[in-house]
This record gives C-alpha cells, sequence and structure tokens, in this order.
C-alpha cells in the first residue's frame, strides 16, 4: 500500500470520528461504529468452512447491518475478516445484492454464455475491495501501535480475556483523533 | 458416456441437448425457448438452424444432427461440440454446468430478497473471496434465511 493511499485512509477515518478501543478488539470496534451510525451491527457467526477460503459478507437492510464472520477461523483472520467488511460499511460503498459473470470462473464454459446468463459484468466492486482491505489494515496498525498489550488469541482463553477486559479498563479508549 | 451430477446418464444427443437446456438458463426463465436459441444462432453465428430442426433433436425425433447444427447449439450454450457429441471425459463440464444452475438459482433468490428487502436499502456486501463455488452460494443464502428472521420477514 502506498503511503499516499494510507494517508487518506487515516483522513477518512479522522474525519468519521471512529473510536478505536484500546486495547483493539473488534467487536467493541464495531459497537462504537454502531453508535456513531446509529444503526445497530448485528455479527452473525457462521461456518463459512464450506467455502473455498474463511470469508466475510456485509448486508446494509434499513434497520441494521449484518457482517457474518467465520466462527472457525482463528482468532486473527477472523478479526481481520470482521475488520474488513467493517471498512466496506465505513466507506459506505453500495450496490446491490449482486452476482454476475465476474463472480463465477469456468474451466470449459464460454465467458459469453456465462455473461449472457447471468448477467453483464460490472467492475466497480474490485476497487470497493482494495479500499476496504486498506480501511482495515489502517486500523490495524493504528490497533497494533496502541495496543499496551497483546490481545487474547483465542476466545476460550479465558486468562487472557479477563486479562484483557482488566487493560482495557484501565487505558481508557483512545479516539482516532489524538 | 457422460452424466449429471445427480448421476442421470446422458447417453444421447437428445438427452445431453435437453441437459444444457436445463442448466444453461437465463436469470428468471425456466429455459429459453427454441425459437429463441434459433434466432440468437442467426443473429451471433449468421448460420441458419430452425426452431423446429432444434426440437426434433429435443423430442429425439432427430438422433444424427448435422455437424454444423452441432457445432452452433454447442457454441450457443457455450460448451465444447465434443459435449454435444458425447465424446471424452465430460464429467468436468457438466460439473461446471451443475455450477452455473445453482448461480442462476442464486441470482433468483437474491433478486427475490431484493425485492423483500425493499430495494433501494439493501445494499451490498463484496464477497471476500474470488470465485464463487456453490458452497460460497448456500453461504449467503444462509446468511439472508438468517437476516430476514432476524427483521421478521416473510
Amino acid at each position: 500500500m502506498r503511503a499516499r493511499e494510507i494517508r487518506r485512509y487515516e483522513q477518512l477515518l479522522r474525519r468519521l470520528d471512529i473510536t478505536i478501543p484500546v486495547p483493539f478488539d473488534a467487536r467493541t470496534f464495531s459497537e462504537h461504529i454502531a453508535d456513531k451510525r446509529g444503526r445497530p451491527i448485528h455479527i452473525l457467526p457462521m461456518d463459512t468452512s464450506d467455502a473455498t477460503a474463511p470469508c466475510g459478507l456485509w448486508l446494509a437492510t434499513a434497520k441494521a447491518d449484518y457482517v457474518v464472520v467465520d466462527n472457525r477461523a482463528p482468532a486473527v483472520l477472523r478479526e481481520h475478516i470482521l475488520l474488513h467488511e467493517l471498512a466496506h460499511l465505513l466507506c459506505d460503498h453500495r450496490g446491490r445484492l449482486r452476482l454476475d459473470a465476474a463472480d463465477l470462473s469456468f474451466d470449459f464454459l464460454d465467458p459469453a454464455m456465462v455473461e449472457r446468463v447471468l448477467g453483464r459484468t460490472s467492475h466497480y466492486p474490485d476497487a470497493q475491495e482494495r479500499e476496504a482491505e486498506g480501511v482495515a489494515s489502517v486500523i490495524s496498525r493504528f490497533a497494533a501501535r496502541r495496543s499496551p498489550v497483546p490481545r487474547p488469541r483465542d476466545d476460550a482463553d479465558e486468562r487472557t480475556a479477563a486479562l484483557d477486559r482488566v487493560s482495557s479498563a484501565l487505558a481508557a479508549d483512545r479516539s482516532w483523533k489524538t | 458416456m457422460s452424466t449429471t451430477s445427480g448421476g442421470r446418464p446422458l447417453t444421447t444427443m437428445q438427452d445431453r441437448l435437453n441437459y444444457l437446456f436445463e442448466t444453461v438458463r437465463p436469470v428468471g426463465k425456466p429455459r429459453y425457448s427454441v425459437r429463441e436459441v434459433a434466432e440468437a444462432i442467426k443473429r451471433d453465428q449468421g448460420f441458419d438452424i430452425s426452431a423446429a430442426y432444434i426440437n426434433y433433436i429435443c423430442t429425439g425425433e432427430r438422433e444424427n444432427p448435422g455437424v454444423q447444427q452441432v457445432r452452433a447449439l454447442a457454441c450457443f450454450f457455450g460448451v465444447p461440440a465434443s459435449f454435444l457429441l458425447g465424446d471424452g471425459d465430460q464429467s468436468q463440464i457438466a460439473r461446471e454446468l451443475e455450477q452455473l444452475r445453482a448461480a442462476v438459482r442464486f441470482k433468483e433468490k437474491l433478486q427475490a430478497a431484493d425485492d423483500a428487502m425493499n430495494d433501494p436499502c439493501v445494499r451490498v456486501i463484496a464477497m471476500k473471496a474470488r470465485g464463487l463455488s456453490p458452497s460460497h452460494l448456500k453461504l449467503v443464502s444462509a446468511m439472508l434465511d438468517q437476516v430476514r428472521e432476524i427483521e421478521g420477514l416473510p
């Protein structure tokens, strides 16, 4: 990621005035975002292991935002997926629920036929994907710099989780602006 | 000889063409009509084939259509002509046709959800992984079901 892009994403986060929790916790972070936007964010843990790689999804309706996070992926990856989807939401990415020829790749079927059947390919989501990935990594870097203790690696690890809660209470949450 | 993923054998030209009509269909319609196929072949390939001729293959009245006709039909359905002829290993092509069939069904489900959730309030999601497999589609379907339940949608 180029320095110019990093600056742009940092500016975006400052403008949105989103509080980044210290130590970082993606769920707390999503609650801050929900408060700021005045819209609930439902995190739906689902088993995505059937899919070729763990993945995340974000869907916004008139009432709320929904983010699917793989509940079997390693904690670090799970957090990154959640951040990536939250970044889509922060960037106000939009479009329609969609599936078109670009989402499928076949070795034998003629792409022209696939496009005729499923609809024309639109390219803008790639730019949105890059932007979401960039924003997510800027947030992670910020979080890593400011985190006083390592984050718990696993939700099941009660001791580190407790330690994390204590240190969270000690360290005041830091706004992006400071 | 190839089979569908459901194990149905595709022994004859009739079986294989009907299978293409079932799997390669436009979103929102049960299948292409023979007339649509004939017109598209004329328009895109400049080749004359009558709707009746295609229908004869579908009903089994014509078991050995001409080479050019087979090529034109294969081209329309986006598969190698060898698939229609029943040559070689066709299981990979059949697998892709099943994926396409699943994708078309899924797209119909997405559009139904879009309507139910009062588009344009529904905004996107982009999938993180490139290349949607049938299991990805299942995942999104499951997500939509959960969202509808939470929002009390029909």
